[in-house]
């Protein structure tokens, strides 16, 4: 082929003019043929936007981020209807929601009625340590895979955020520590309002709770007393991040207040 | 969320500190271990065990839960001591203080000795030795119930006290005297009247109340034990509600003596009469400040009855309450925060509530159960006594001011205006 049969032809080797096909534009070209029938194009484009989208969907950008189970989320529901009229006197509050429940004895014996035609068995002693034993143990386990799942959805394995991250455990410990927050109501109304007491701990790397020293005390025995048991019964908090080992190790005070902040 | 938390972070030096607020405020868990009495003793230690249980869980300091002996897995036989209690099992089951104790019968006598251990600590924190008459296992059950009240709380306990209160007999309304929790009850008028809105005297030693037996609604006073009767007033036509003030020099009262009822002062000492209302409306049901300088009323000097406020001269007056239709009865804390009162709600139906003296924030304590009136203050200020009509009769309830625990406490009816005495240890 030579160079003026490349001239005279298009790139496919078609020559240009001549009255061949039925297409005939005003500029005299000759119309370029697509490469590939238009069925086919629009087939080939809409499977291929239809697998972008699916492949989307599916992908993480898509999900909903993970919750981390040790962060409370506090819901409060609204009761739908007109506002009570503030002349008239209040109603008691229906279905109270109720207060955050005392820690559940590990091993108890409560009496519970049992639709079965054997009787059950006697629960001794030395079988109610061994449950307690067994429960706690799993309960143990439980939260140890628990405290390993938690983390920052939005951070990276190798991250160097500090505050972010330090905040983060901080509040997992102070959540974890709540939960055991229990305080006798025998503590007078107006004495509530001023008991505070510090205690300091020391955090291991896998989270166990060592050297509990009263700080300051309330001067509130029950008080004092039950925060103390407080901390003891957490048995173990979430383990530090490296960069917060050594600090956690060193030692933590713990502001305890009676009061709601 | 209600904890906030506080991070040293600049410090290097310092370490972190975080901030745990907001307790969950738990009844105690005390568990009641049942007592040990053989032969005479036996019949003793279960009303012991009987009244005791029932001071401490109607007292809403405790786990009602933990003081069923149900639950617990030691061995009912023991030790007392605590090198011979098997703490861990009674740990098992929750309990943080424990009670235990034996009552022996000798010599026409009961004795009684009565432990408090703290659980956690394994160690014993009260040890109590009662010795009473034959017949009073009932009175060693109060006595250890307030010591526990004291050593927990650091305030003097309500279960020693006793309850005034109008009976129904047939046609006529007596004044019936009783332990706190319904028990011993006597009839301590027998005037064949109506004997109305009793209210003790400081001291114990006295009640002053409302009667007919002259004819028309005078003030007397009941004095005890002798349970002589002695005028107080008699003014006019109409003479009712005398309360004695803190100090039990004074009965504020309500006298229709110089036209409309008006609320009046009587000095003891004295005899003289103050008038301490002036306006058109109706004043009725004072009562004191526990300091004695404040006086709560009912007035319908605007329109309908509401609660009021003054200072014990009679000036200064203001009004507390603003919902609602129709107040009455107040009665002021001993502790000083709260103003118990009767209201008829929106449905015409009568129930307790509070108010806040400096925050006027109402509270409603019974709902939707019968007719319930006429609220009084334990001496310690955690209990309410007053009168409900939930079961069909007229009987003598006790509630914690939340509402949150309420316990009947007569059953055969014919029950109202009880009035709490004062916590006056009777030993």
């Amino acid at each position: 082929m030579t160079g003026e049969a490349l001239a005279e032809g298009g790139p496919l080797g078609r020559p240009r003019g001549g009255g061949e096909g039925p297409e005939h534009f005003e500029d005299g070209a000759p119309p370029r043929r697509p490469p590939f029938p238009l069925g086919a194009s629009l087939a080939i484009s809409v499977a291929l936007h239809a697998g972008l989208v699916a492949a989307l969907l599916g992908s993480s950008l898509f999900r909903p981020p993970a919750l981390d189970p040790s962060q409370a989320i506090h819901v409060k529901l609204a009761r739908i209807g007109t506002p009570r009229d503030k002349r008239l006197l209040p109603r008691r509050p229906q279905d109270p929601v109720s207060t955050p429940a005392a820690p559940v004895p590990v091993a108890t014996a409560k009496a519970v009625p049992v639709a079965s035609t054997r009787p059950m068995p006697k629960l001794t002693a030395k079988r109610a340590e061994s449950a307690r034993d067994r429960i706690q143990s799993a309960l143990s386990k439980l939260e140890k895979q628990v405290d390993d799942q938690a983390g920052d959805p939005n951070g990276f394995q190798n991250g160097t955020d500090d505050t972010t991250e330090g905040d983060l455990y901080w509040a997992r410990v102070v959540d974890r520590i709540k939960r055991f927050y229990v305080v006798p109501n025998t503590i007078p109304d107006s004495e509530r309002k001023r008991l505070v007491a510090d205690v300091r701990i020391s955090i291991g790397p896998d989270g166990t709770i060592g050297d509990l020293q009263t700080q300051t005390s309330s001067g509130n025995a029950f008080f004092d007393h039950a925060i103390e048991a407080a901390v003891k019964k957490c048995r173990a908090l979430p383990a530090p991040p490296p960069e917060l080992a050594r600090r956690a190790r060193d030692g933590v005070v713990l502001e305890f207040r009676a009061a709601e902040m | 969320m209600l904890t906030a938390l506080a991070l040293s972070l600049a410090l290097t030096q310092a370490p972190p500190k975080l901030i745990i607020g907001g307790a969950s405020f738990q009844p105690y868990p005390l568990a009641l271990a049942p007592l040990g009495g053989t032969g005479a003793a036996a019949a003793a230690a279960a009303e012991l065990y009987a009244t005791l249980k029932d001071d401490l869980a109607i007292s809403g300091l405790f786990d009602p839960q933990l003081l069923d002996p149900k639950g617990y897995l030691a061995d009912p036989h023991e030790g007392m001591t605590a090198a011979t209690i098997h703490f861990q099992r009674w740990s098992d089951v929750g309990a943080e203080g424990l009670v235990k104790g034996e009552i022996r019968a000798s010599g026409g006598r009961l004795t009684a000795e009565l432990q408090l251990f703290d659980v956690l600590a394994r160690s014993q924190q009260l040890d109590r030795r009662y010795e009473v008459g034959p017949k009073g296992a009932r009175e060693i059950a109060h006595r250890f119930a307030d010591d526990l009240i004291q050593y927990f709380t650091s305030e003097p306990g309500p279960f020693e006290s006793e309850l005034v209160y109008v009976k129904d007999v047939g046609r006529q309304k007596e004044l019936g005297l009783a332990d706190w929790d319904g028990h011993g009850e006597r009839l301590v008028t027998r005037g064949g009247n109506l004997n109305l809105l009793p209210s003790w005297a400081p001291d114990g030693r006295a009640v002053a109340f409302t009667s007919y037996k002259n004819g028309h609604p005078d003030l007397w006073e009941l004095l005890l034990p002798s349970r002589a009767e002695k005028l107080l007033a008699a003014r006019g036509d109409l003479n009712t509600g005398a309360v004695f003030s803190p100090d039990g020099k004074r009965v504020a009262f309500a006298s229709s003596s110089e036209g409309n009822d008006q609320i009046y002062l009587l000095d003891l000492a004295s005899g003289e009469v103050t008038r301490l209302t002036n306006d058109f409306g109706i004043d009725a049901s004072p009562c004191w400040s526990p300091d004695g300088k404040q006086l709560a009323l009912v007035s319908q000097r605007e329109g309908s009855p509401q609660i009021y406020l003054m200072n014990a001269d009679g000036s200064g007056a203001k009004r507390l309450t603003f919902q609602g239709n129709y107040n009455q009865t107040p009665k002021w804390s001993p502790r000083g925060d709260l103003i118990a009162f009767t209201a008829r709600d929106e449905r015409a139906v009568f129930d307790l509530f509070t108010i806040n003296v400096q925050t006027g924030q109402v509270t409603r304590i019974t709902q939707d159960q019968g007719l319930n009136s006429a609220p009084s203050w334990a001496p310690n200020g955690r209990l309410l006594v007053f009168t409900s009509t939930r079961t069909g009769k007229k009987e003598l309830w006790v509630t914690t001011p939340d509402g949150n625990s309420q316990h009947q406490l007569t059953h055969d009816g014919g029950y109202s205006s009880p009035a709490w005495g004062p916590a006056i240890p009777r030993r």
